[in-house]
């Protein structure tokens, strides 16, 4: 075997390295992409969920098929704190309105719920009908939080308990949603985990029933 | 270039081209996400637009009042905002529980792109009865809610609201006009809208017909004397006259007794057991058609301990509403008094031993009268009645057989 050919497998062997790196960056980078798009699709579907289930639900503050079983539908509202909401509406569970009074509870858990997820800051935000056992179903909720208006559009202060919660008008809700496994790690110091996070807010989100007679 | 080489390219071109397809998948269903939410927006709109269009059109033209006819909604698909809607209105699906009065229920469906969205709406006839208290312009000029007097439920007046010192008004209270503090402040726990209007579309001819059809109208000459005990009535037409036992619901059977044209004035007192309004509806004369309540009047079941208690009083006069001086310290009336021309008047109100008026039910008077000699509660020098206006809650979606409307319909309950 002649210097020459030598040359030419040692040259060979280099650019076949070259090129195995050079695919192998390309497809460690185009995992990453596809990571971070599929994280970011979740987040965004997660958010359009919890969105539509509560817009669902407050729309319907107030409302009962049989409308003498709420007489006073400003007295709907029970419950109104900045993460925690509860009201009278007549709930479809399957087959329509039914004409009875439920229940509806929203309520944020705590960190420590979630502490076996790598996001140190998600939690679970709970619906709850009536009686019914909260399921926890994690969506990777970070911020659940209701500032609530009157009629003349002033916030209410808390605390909002007796009369006060007959003020109440509209209600502005903020949402925040993370994936709860971080879509990239930044690994020179500080590490530090990156999730990717999705924001929503609706001010004035009020239920006709609730402004009704 | 060699063979591996060539294979090297290709597999290279395969393999970005599958993770092409996948990451373009990812854009696709992240816009689809979006879209998606956006429909969903646009397909509500088009449901509220559509459901807001049969609203109006049936406040506007209430079918079956003002002579309007039936009118069963957008039955055709109307074009709106990308897409359509279909409305059909009925008046069999939901009725009153108390008095079996028809409502209308509204289906209103949208359809955008491939898909629908239904909303539904209860409406109801709207009566005056559904306020505590609703007083006229006049109102405007007359007495003072003054410290002591308290009202529960909806409060509205068509001119200004007039107050001294510190009543309590626990509903909301509307206005057209304003509020007038001569001193101090109203106790507004439910809060105040001005520049709200409810006009005085009032009429009693409903009850006047349905008194002489399958209730009870007196006619001739005279005062009319009623005693209620339960479900059964004593009456007179003579002072001094033995008094007449009926069964009221034989007597009046669809609850309407009414005093005719040119004849005088109700007394009445007693408990009230069933669904009666009462009316006084002599216009010939300044000093005929009141209603004068010579003692307590109140339900048999009291709706405040049972709420499914059945028992409600309308008292209707053309001209005042009179609380006798019968020299009780209290005075408690269980119903909704409606003033055609006057309002609720307490006789020797400001002579009277001091007291507090209880009603449970609501006040519609086109005037404020008096009810004390604005001394506070409780001071030797006090005369005449506080007034302690209860709401029957009831009255928010049902009311006495045949009160007065608006001629209107309301929305009692939106399902979307």
């Amino acid at each position: 075997m002649g210097s020459q050919t030598i040359i030419d497998l040692i040259g060979s062997f280099v650019v076949f390295g070259w090129l195995m790196l050079m695919g192998l960056s390309a497809n460690t980078a185009n995992n990453e992409n596809t990571q971070t798009a599929h994280s970011n699709l979740l987040v965004q579907q997660n958010l359009v969920a919890l969105t539509q289930m509560m817009e669902y639900d407050f729309r319907k503050i107030g409302f009962c098929l049989e409308p003498h079983r709420i007489p006073d539908p400003t007295k709907a509202v029970l419950v109104a704190d900045s993460t925690r909401f509860e009201f009278l509406s007549d709930v479809d569970l399957g087959s329509g309105p039914d004409g009875t009074v439920d229940t509806v509870r929203y309520y944020l858990g705590t960190t420590g719920e979630l502490a076996g997820t790598p996001n140190p800051d998600d939690r679970v935000l709970y619906r709850v009908v009536n009686s019914e056992f909260p399921r926890r179903v994690n969506l990777g909720v970070t911020d659940f939080t209701l500032r609530y208006f009157d009629r003349n559009n002033n916030t209410i202060a808390p605390p909002i308990t007796g009369a006060l919660l007959q003020t109440i008008q509209s209600v502005q809700v903020t949402l925040s949603v993370e994936n709860v496994m971080a879509s990239e790690v930044v690994e020179t110091a500080p590490i530090n985990e990156q999730y990717t996070s999705a924001f929503w807010q609706q001010r004035r989100l009020s239920s006709r029933n609730y402004r009704n007679r | 270039m060699g063979k591996a080489s060539l294979l090297f390219v290709v597999g290279y071109g395969l393999l970005f081209l599958i993770s092409g397809v996948g990451t373009s998948d990812l854009s696709v269903q992240a816009y689809d996400n979006a879209l998606d939410y956006y429909e969903s927006s646009q397909l509500h709109n088009i449901a509220i637009g559509g459901a807001n269009m049969t609203a109006n059109y049936l406040f506007r033209y209430p079918p079956g009042l003002n002579g309007n006819p039936w009118w069963g909604g957008y039955t055709t698909a109307v074009t709106f905002a990308g897409g359509s809607f279909v409305s059909h209105v009925d008046s069999t699906t939901s009725v009153d529980p108390f008095s079996g009065e028809a409502r209308l229920t509204v289906r209103t469906t949208a359809t955008y792109a491939d898909s629908s969205y239904t909303i539904i709406a209860v409406l109801g006839q709207s009566k005056f009865s559904k306020f505590a208290v609703w007083a006229g312009p006049p109102a405007s000029g007359g007495a003072y809610w003054e410290t002591g007097d308290s009202v529960f439920g909806p409060v509205h007046s068509e001119g200004l609201l007039k107050t001294i010192g510190y009543p309590y008004f626990g509903g909301k209270v509307t206005t057209r006009s304003g509020v007038y503090n001569l001193s101090g402040y109203p106790i507004l726990t439910a809060g105040l809208e001005t520049g709200v209007s409810v006009p005085a579309n009032r009429s009693f001819q409903k009850l006047a017909y349905a008194a002489a059809s399958n209730g009870k109208n007196f006619t001739g000459s005279g005062n009319l004397w009623l005693k209620f005990q339960g479900d059964s009535l004593k009456y007179r037409r003579v002072a001094g006259h033995p008094d007449t036992a009926v069964y009221l619901p034989s007597f009046a059977p669809n609850g309407a007794i009414t005093l005719a044209q040119n004849t005088g004035n109700i007394f009445v007192e007693g408990t009230i057991k069933g669904r009666y309004t009462i009316g006084s509806l002599d216009s010939s004369s300044g000093s005929r058609g009141r209603i004068i309540v010579t003692g307590d009047i109140r339900y048999h079941t009291n709706p405040e301990i049972t709420p499914s208690s059945t028992d409600m009083l309308g008292l209707v006069a053309y001209n005042e509403i009179i609380l006798a001086d019968n020299g009780a310290p209290s005075f408690t009336i269980h119903g909704s008094m409606f003033s055609y021309t006057k309002g609720v008047a307490v006789q020797n109100y400001s002579t009277r031993p001091q007291g507090i008026f209880t009603t449970l039910g609501g006040w519609v008077v086109d005037e404020i009268y008096a009810t004390s000699n604005g001394i506070p509660l409780g001071d030797p020098s006090s005369r005449g009645y506080k007034c302690h206006i209860g709401y029957d809650e009831r009255f928010r979606f049902s009311s006495p057989p045949f009160f007065p409307g608006t001629n209107a319909y309301e929305i009692l309950a939106w399902y979307e």
